[in-house]
């Protein structure tokens, strides 16, 4: 079903839209939030909430990208998940992801600043935009998706050590970037 | 601290452009395409294409139904031995510095085909079959083990513990018994596993592993190589292939002191180590690392005694072959 039609039985308010939400984005959705979990039900249940959080925001929404807007619900509740679990144990996968982040916004020099999440979002946009498709990729994919290193070296037929040094470099020309827009 | 900033970071990321996060969701290699369905390639052509540097891969089922062939470039020529140890092809000397990768599944380590040179597992087409039964999902985490990163130790011998596509769904692959060969979905990307071991270290069995893969009755033929390819030495054509393949049945399980491992990493280093590269009619093939001088061969992860029959009946096939060095590594 295409995605018009699916974001319309939502405006419906019709039984069968989360079946058909479920029927052609259950695995994405349920890849992503696993890869942010490392547990298949735990997963699975976050995977229900979007459904129920997609249900509860649709309409008044419209979205333009039905895929990304169910990843990002996705993903957020998968964070949210995340801080819940973390405090018994360290998912090790995911931790890696969010320690690679965190030498961007750990420079010694960076004046803690705490800005809206939306002008970030925009600045790293704008930055995305810059660089070329297959870097942009690569960060997306580890850091939208949560993949692991492993998985992107054979999306896109790299060497593990191809994909950590590009994800190395654009690390730090983010943190460049989000210096310079005194973001950071 | 850090952490809870890196959180931040995160999210903020996965508020970034729509349009940014669709072309991610679906952005694949340039360099690799895959190919559509060639349903018309014949065996002997992957056979010839595997030595002289093109990968062809090809898996009709080894009971019949469609074909499903995948070209890669020469670079990726995939070439597993049976026990799953990626090795250097025609020129590839250098070893991989990525893990093997592998995952458990119903007491038995399956490991995927994977580039010999990199480790990198292969992806192939399968849309050509009807996968009917997923027999479960890829969930804990073993590369977190090996690396150290997790001190879940228990984990090693869990079912659906993998090092490498965590989360992919696992299908039993139609025309396969699913004790030889599975197949492994994550985002659209297949992948092709071959059991290798037994996760508790028993070994697998020779008649085990020549009966699930059904390889006496599938071999087309066997080639002989040096360990990391090179030339072929020798073609044992497919009945005589069949039966050595019978006979290897009869194979007992190898349990080696350090004295003889000794021995035989030497043996090993001068050349008296040969790849059977046993080439199977779906144009597949399996290897098996053969130590004449020592009577000794692996399947899998495991090695076993050749029998005095094997011995007496075959031997004569590796008298006078050329010893080549495989390069230091």
């Amino acid at each position: 079903m295409e995605d018009n039609a699916i974001v319309q039985l939502y405006f419906d308010r019709a039984e069968n839209a989360i079946e058909e939400t479920d029927k052609k984005y259950g695995r994405y959705c349920k890849s992503i939030a696993f890869r942010i979990l490392t547990s298949y039900s735990d997963a699975e249940e976050c995977v229900n909430d979007t459904w129920l959080n997609t249900w509860n925001a649709i309409p008044p929404k419209r979205p333009s990208k039905l895929s990304a807007f169910l990843g990002r619900i996705t993903r957020n509740l998968a964070l949210d998940r995340h801080d819940y679990n973390t405090a018994a144990k360290r998912n090790s996968g995911f931790n890696l992801v969010l320690d690679e982040l965190a030498e961007i916004v750990a420079s010694p020099d960076s004046v803690e600043k705490e800005a809206e999440a939306g002008e970030t979002a925009g600045a790293i946009s704008a930055f995305l935009r810059k660089l070329d498709e297959d870097a942009r990729n690569v960060f997306l994919r580890r850091y939208w998706f949560a993949d692991s290193v492993a998985d992107i070296s054979v999306r896109f037929d790299m060497s593990e050590s191809k994909v950590k040094s590009m994800l190395f470099r654009t690390r730090n020309k983010l943190r460049a970037h989000l210096e310079q827009e005194a973001l950071l | 601290m850090s952490q809870d900033k890196a959180k931040k970071l995160f999210r903020s990321i996965g508020d970034v452009d729509d349009d940014l996060v669709e072309e991610a969701s679906q952005a694949k290699s340039k360099r690799k395409p895959f190919y559509p369905l060639l349903v018309k390639l014949v065996a002997a052509a992957a056979v010839v294409a595997l030595i002289v540097g093109v990968g062809v891969t090809q898996l009709p089922g080894l009971l019949g139904g469609g074909s499903v062939t995948q070209i890669l470039p020469a670079a990726e020529a995939g070439v597993m031995t049976a026990g799953g140890q990626s090795r250097g092809g025609p020129g590839t000397d250098a070893p991989t510095s990525n893990p093997r990768p592998f995952f458990n599944y119903n007491g038995y380590r399956y490991a995927f085909r994977a580039n010999v040179m990199s480790n990198i597992p292969i992806a192939y087409n399968l849309t050509a079959f009807d996968f009917k039964k997923s027999v479960g999902t890829l969930e804990y985490d073993l590369a977190a083990v090996m690396t150290g990163e997790s001190s879940e130790q228990e984990l090693a011998g869990r079912d659906y513990a993998a090092t490498f596509a965590l989360g992919g769904t696992v299908w039993e692959l139609p025309g396969y018994n699913p004790g030889f060969r599975l197949a492994v979905e994550l985002d659209d990307i297949w992948y092709i596993a071959d059991v290798v071991g037994r996760v508790d270290g028993e070994p697998l069995g020779a008649k085990y592993y020549i009966d699930t893969a059904k390889l006496d009755k599938q071999v087309s033929q066997i080639l002989i190589t040096p360990l990391n390819y090179g030339d072929i030495l020798g073609t044992i054509d497919g009945e005589t292939a069949s039966k050595l393949l019978a006979e290897l049945k009869n194979a007992s399980p190898a349990s080696l002191t350090n004295e003889e491992y000794e021995t035989f990493a030497r043996i090993q280093s001068q050349g008296g180590t040969y790849t059977l590269v046993v080439q199977l009619k779906d144009a597949t093939s399996v290897e098996m690392l053969i130590t004449p001088e020592l009577g000794i061969i692996s399947i899998g992860d495991d090695k076993y005694h050749l029998t005095d029959r094997f011995v007496a009946d075959y031997g004569s096939l590796f008298e006078g072959l050329e010893h080549i060095a495989p390069p230091m590594q």
